[in-house]
């Protein structure tokens, strides 16, 4: 296809195809393949989020954590993908507390 | 106050998904506990536990990690069980058991609920990671259930009663209709 004939990057359009899609695969996919995508789309927020939000340290950190274990921890063992989601909704438990008043 | 039959209870009772902001006065809280507390435990193991929740940080803490929570309700009785003590007391079929003391529990705060003009439900959280922390519940209990309670919101009609065909009912054996 030539330059002229492509489009633009449109990454709110892709983010969209990419939730559509996925929900309709879960029903094939099972659920550790479900979950997956899931996690990749919180990993993915910051290509679609104005750099003002995701400038915010806790999402900053957590997008980069999710994106640094989702593959390496699914493809060791279940029990170590389970263990990488545990600790994903710590660390969210932790910050809901602080942010909600509550240490 | 209105004062059902057991059975008037059970007839009216239905989910309810919209609260007011009216809080719940706390002898109100204190006869659904009473309500919760009369629901048997196996052997009468002293491991089901009640907290409540008022303080609106915590109920919206919770509500941010259980997204089967929809609601915004003033209170939350969220009923959970001691599985170390469970088992200890009554076994290794106890992890399940408790599941069925907890639904107990539920159901009579249901019913205690209907007969005080009161709305809630059922919820349940797969996942303990975050609410432990949330609770500052050691790794030794279990969330069995999430009640939202609150007065249901003006116009509120209830959820839609489950098809009688939802409950088969049969007659000595499985398949011999009752």
């Amino acid at each position: 296809m030539s330059k002229e004939g492509e489009s633009k990057p449109d990454p709110i359009f892709d983010y969209a195809t990419f939730l559509a899609n996925s929900a309709r695969g879960s029903l094939e996919e099972g659920v550790f393949s479900s979950s997956l995508r899931l996690i990749d789309a919180l990993s993915r927020l910051p290509q679609i989020l104005p750099e003002s939000i995701i400038s915010d340290p806790f999402l900053k950190e957590i997008t980069e954590f999710a994106n640094r274990g989702k593959t390496t921890s699914f493809l060791e063992s279940r029990e170590a993908y389970i263990k990488f989601l545990d600790e994903i909704l710590k660390r969210f438990a932790q910050e809901i507390k602080k942010r909600n008043g509550l240490t | 106050m209105s004062q059902l039959e057991t059975f008037d209870a059970l007839a009216k009772r239905r989910a309810c998904r919209e609260y007011s902001r009216e809080p719940v006065k706390p002898e109100i809280i204190e006869k659904l506990l009473y309500a919760a507390s009369r629901a048997p435990t196996a052997c009468n193991a002293p491991y089901r536990h009640f907290i409540v929740v008022d303080d609106p940080r915590v109920i919206k803490s919770i509500r941010q990690l259980s997204p089967s929570l929809l609601a915004d309700p003033p209170l939350l009785i969220i009923v959970v069980a001691d599985l170390k003590v469970a088992v200890q007391d009554t076994g290794p079929l106890a992890e399940f058991s408790a599941y069925v003391d907890s639904g107990a529990s539920g159901q009579n705060i249901l019913l205690a609920a209907t007969d005080l003009g009161l709305g809630a439900q059922f919820t349940m959280i797969p996942v303990m990671a975050g609410i432990r922390e949330i609770l500052e519940l050691p790794s030794h209990f279990r969330v069995d259930l999430i009640i939202p309670v609150g007065y249901p919101k003006q116009g509120w009609k209830g959820s839609i009663r489950a098809p009688k065909s939802a409950n088969k009912v049969y007659h000595n054996r499985y398949g011999e209709i009752h």
